[in-house]
């Protein structure tokens, strides 16, 4: 036995791993009545069509549906509905990311069921294997099916991961890093559908007659055009088409760019008590959002949406901001200035539809400047009261301890005018003792 | 320093995770067990093996009695193991998520109940079903 082993030079690809019709996915792992049936599921309101199985695009339901005028076609094709169940959504997400930080190296997560990983054949010999078994995986540990796409480059593994999505005859696996036919497949693949080309670019390249993946590949061979016509992102893009790699992956995910709380309300509201009770309630949740990850806000923007249609041609949406002195965490002051912001951006006799906090200016609470003096400093007293407040409510459930700004939560099943309709809601088999999935002994 | 450090830092939660409000800074002596200070016991490191593939079920029926499952225990059940032979398993007959336990016979496979009156399934190759997860523990509330 030789001191000296020759390592074989390792392949280093990325990844990318998506989930397949991830929400309508997280409903069936918890209940399997709904596998095989169609389901649709809504927007916070119920409003609309959000995500799909695919029996539900196989029987024609377009993405965005209006829940009323879908209403008949529901029911005629036994298609089951469900409100977003976003609880529920995020924590099956955090656990798929996790398996992959586990499985995989350098994790970017990208949305809630995609993510980038770097995969590399010291662990496996072969990267369509590794893919398999990312697949199985996740599959196994979370019961939620994903596609696996790998190649060289990060535009190329979304490429592939399309394609096997699409054809069952791939097995939710495709691996284009050394694979014999690539051109073929591209060939196949509609220009559009590229990542990083949107509709301006595509309009443009059809023009000129680039069509396919293939097509805007092969315009390599012209750099000029290529700069020329779409930049130099555009550039990029062909590069990566070509299996070279320009876009890597960026690990840090920088959250603290804004909060952003806005939800529909439960039925459109006219009474400024009620639209600062929903303001508050907005605030009061994106100041949690903010504590959670250690930050305090410098500026504080409310946003009032009246119905669209009903003022056709005026201005529907309605915004006010306040920067604030000294940046803050601190819920009573910012429901003070929501509050505020809400009725200077109110007129009356106007159908309000939707409401949305955004909170921005943001950095890490340590670094807050310091002015002894200033009314609204965000005190040691106060970001132990508001974490005293945090803490209890993760404990014991959301609102358990609330501002009286928020408007009070009265019995049980009472709801506030404005609170959301969640009418097909599904249990938060992960997040909560009390709606754990049931099994029988029998 | 390191006391005021505490000080500006996030919630002060004790060792069982329950509040503390109080926010004085401690002086005085440094305790001699600091620098032996060990996490303390946590349930979930012990019955957890794989937070991402861990879920918990809630039991409904007294069926499954004889294996020390009762109604309304809750399962701790882990999705990444494989079941053996004699493993309590979540599984699924007709659409429905089911207790059993997974039986190896030779070749064949029998999902049998803690409760005579209820039939063992045998599995053909034709089955359709599916293993939901293993149970690894239950967890049991007495009277109090």
């Amino acid at each position: 036995m030789s001191f000296l082993t020759v390592k074989t030079p390792e392949t280093t690809a990325y990844a990318m791993i998506d989930c397949n019709n991830f929400y309508a996915s997280c409903e069936r792992a918890f209940d399997p009545v709904l596998i095989g049936k169609p389901i649709a599921i809504l927007s916070n309101n119920d409003g609309c069509v959000i995500a799909r199985s695919e029996e539900t695009k196989q029987a024609g339901v377009p993405m965005g549906a209006p829940e009323f005028k879908y209403r008949r076609f529901f029911k005629e094709h036994q298609i089951v509905l469900r409100s977003s169940n976003y609880p529920l959504y995020g924590d099956m997400s955090n656990r798929v990311m996790d398996i992959l930080r586990d499985i995989t190296h350098n994790v970017e997560v990208y949305s809630i069921d995609e993510a980038f990983a770097e995969v590399s054949t010291n662990i496996f010999n072969d990267l369509s294997e590794y893919a398999q078994f990312i697949k199985n995986t996740i599959f196994r540990w979370t019961g939620l099916p994903v596609s696996v796409g790998v190649a060289t480059s990060k535009t190329l593994a979304k490429v592939a991961n399309q394609i096997c999505k699409r054809n069952p005859m791939y097995d939710g696996v495709l691996n284009l890093v050394n694979h014999p036919d690539i051109d073929s497949l591209l060939k196949d693949f509609p220009v559009q559908k590229i990542w990083g080309i949107g509709n301006a670019h595509t309009v443009r390249l059809n023009r000129c007659n680039i069509n396919t993946a293939l097509d805007l590949k092969r315009t390599l061979a012209n750099k000029k055009w290529v700069r020329k016509h779409m930049a130099v992102t555009g550039l990029r893009t062909v590069l990566e088409l070509n299996g070279i790699s320009c876009i890597h992956i960026s690990e840090v995910n920088d959250a603290r760019k804004g909060i952003l709380t806005s939800r529909m309300f439960g039925k459109p509201l006219y009474d400024l008590g009620d639209i600062q009770e929903a303001v508050a309630t907005f605030v009061s949740r994106a100041a949690e959002k903010l504590r959670a990850q250690h930050s305090v806000a410098s500026v504080i923007s409310v946003t009032l949406i009246a119905d669209k249609y009903e003022n056709l041609k005026s201005r529907y949406k309605f915004n006010r901001g306040y920067a604030l002195k000294i940046p803050t965490a601190h819920t009573p002051l910012l429901i003070q200035f929501g509050k505020t912001l809400a009725t200077r951006a109110y007129t009356c006799n106007t159908k309000y539809k939707k409401a949305a906090v955004m909170l921005t200016g943001i950095v890490p609470g340590n670094e807050i400047q310091m002015d002894l003096f200033d009314p609204h400093l965000y005190t040691q007293q106060q970001s132990r009261l508001m974490n005293c407040i945090d803490h209890i409510n993760s404990r014991y459930g959301r609102n358990k301890a609330a501002f009286a700004a928020t408007g009070l939560h009265k019995e049980e099943g009472h709801r506030n005018d404005w609170t959301m309709n969640q009418n097909h809601l599904s249990k938060r088999y992960t997040t909560r003792w009390d709606e754990l999935m049931v099994a029988k002994t029998k | 320093m390191e006391g005021i450090k505490a000080y500006l830092g996030s919630p002060t939660v004790s060792r069982t995770g329950e509040l503390e409000l109080s926010g004085k800074i401690e002086t005085g002596f440094p305790s001699p067990a600091a620098d032996h200070l060990e996490k303390a016991l946590s349930l979930e490191d012990l019955v957890v093996y794989r937070p991402s593939a861990t879920f918990y079920v809630r039991v409904e029926g007294n069926a499954m009695q004889r294996a020390g499952i009762h109604d309304k225990d809750i399962l701790i059940v882990d999705r990444s193991i494989y079941p053996k032979d004699g493993s309590i398993v979540i599984t699924s007959v007709n659409q429905e998520p089911v207790i059993r336990r997974f039986v190896r016979r030779g070749a064949r496979v029998f999902l049998i109940s803690g409760d005579a009156r209820h039939e063992p399934i045998a599995i053909y190759d034709d089955t359709d079903w599916i293993i939901w997860g293993v149970v690894t523990h239950v967890i049991h509330r007495y009277q109090l």
